[in-house]
């Protein structure tokens, strides 16, 4: 019966965490960042490259100007620029990180009033990212933490 | 810094999500995406690196803080899956 319940309450709490995060509307300016690993990851210390292509009626955007910031996620961008589109792909180089962890670029385009962004995130080494927290030696006191074992 | 203070670096272990990831006991399928601005993966990796229990990661690498219908569906058929055994 225990373990029926809480299989029911891991449902639910899955299904909940589903329903909340909608899906994202298309919208009219494509700006489409990709990193030139397929599956977005790269060892610590070897370098991302981006391609970036901006699509407007899903033809390339030309004669716009493109602002881009690279670096690692959250914090403050390590290189910050822009570029005049010209129509063709262009690349942005966005150098590596040291430490596991990730490196965001992020494209934006002003077009007709309104602010329109595309995104991508290079993972360097993600599987051993750590956590900058130490577990306390009462956690599982105080959190009352119910246990199945 | 406005948070980096002695209390509250004493309380947060409490509340991070990654010691409840540590005592994980039951299965569980977890999908994400790099770019997700809300629930940056970073931290999404440091949880579950930390996950013992059986795990299964299925990435949706270009969503953010949304998902693709196929990852509701895989999320479901597990659950089915699991929940029928």
């Amino acid at each position: 019966m225990k373990d029926y319940l809480l299989k029911l309450l891991l449902g639910t709490c899955l299904l909940l965490s589903c329903s909340i995060c909608a899906q994202i509307p298309e919208q009219m300016i494509k700006i489409i960042v990709s990193p030139d690993h397929d599956n977005w990851e790269y060892k610590t210390g070897e370098k991302a490259n981006f391609t970036v292509q901006v699509f407007y009626h899903l033809n390339p955007l030309k004669e716009v100007k493109a602002y881009y910031e690279i670096g690692p996620e959250k914090m403050e961008p390590v290189k910050k620029d822009s570029i005049m589109l010209s129509g063709k792909p262009f690349i942005l180089e966005g150098g590596t990180l040291s430490s596991p962890g990730f490196l965001r670029c992020v494209v934006s385009v002003d077009f007709e009033g309104h602010r329109y962004r595309g995104l991508a995130t290079a993972g360097f080494n993600p599987s051993a990212i750590k956590p900058t927290v130490k577990q306390p030696a009462d956690f599982l006191t105080k959190t009352m933490l119910c246990i199945t074992t | 810094m406005y948070h980096n203070i002695k209390e509250k670096l004493e309380t947060i272990p409490y509340y991070d999500v990654v010691n409840f990831a540590r005592e994980l006991k039951v299965p569980g399928v977890y999908t994400w995406g790099f770019n997700d601005e809300t629930c940056p993966p970073t931290s999404m990796y440091a949880a579950y690196n930390l996950i013992s229990a059986p795990r299964i990661l299925n990435l949706a690498l270009e969503t953010g803080h949304w998902v693709f219908p196929e990852q509701n569906a895989k999320m479901q058929n597990w659950l089915i899956e699991v929940l029928t055994k």
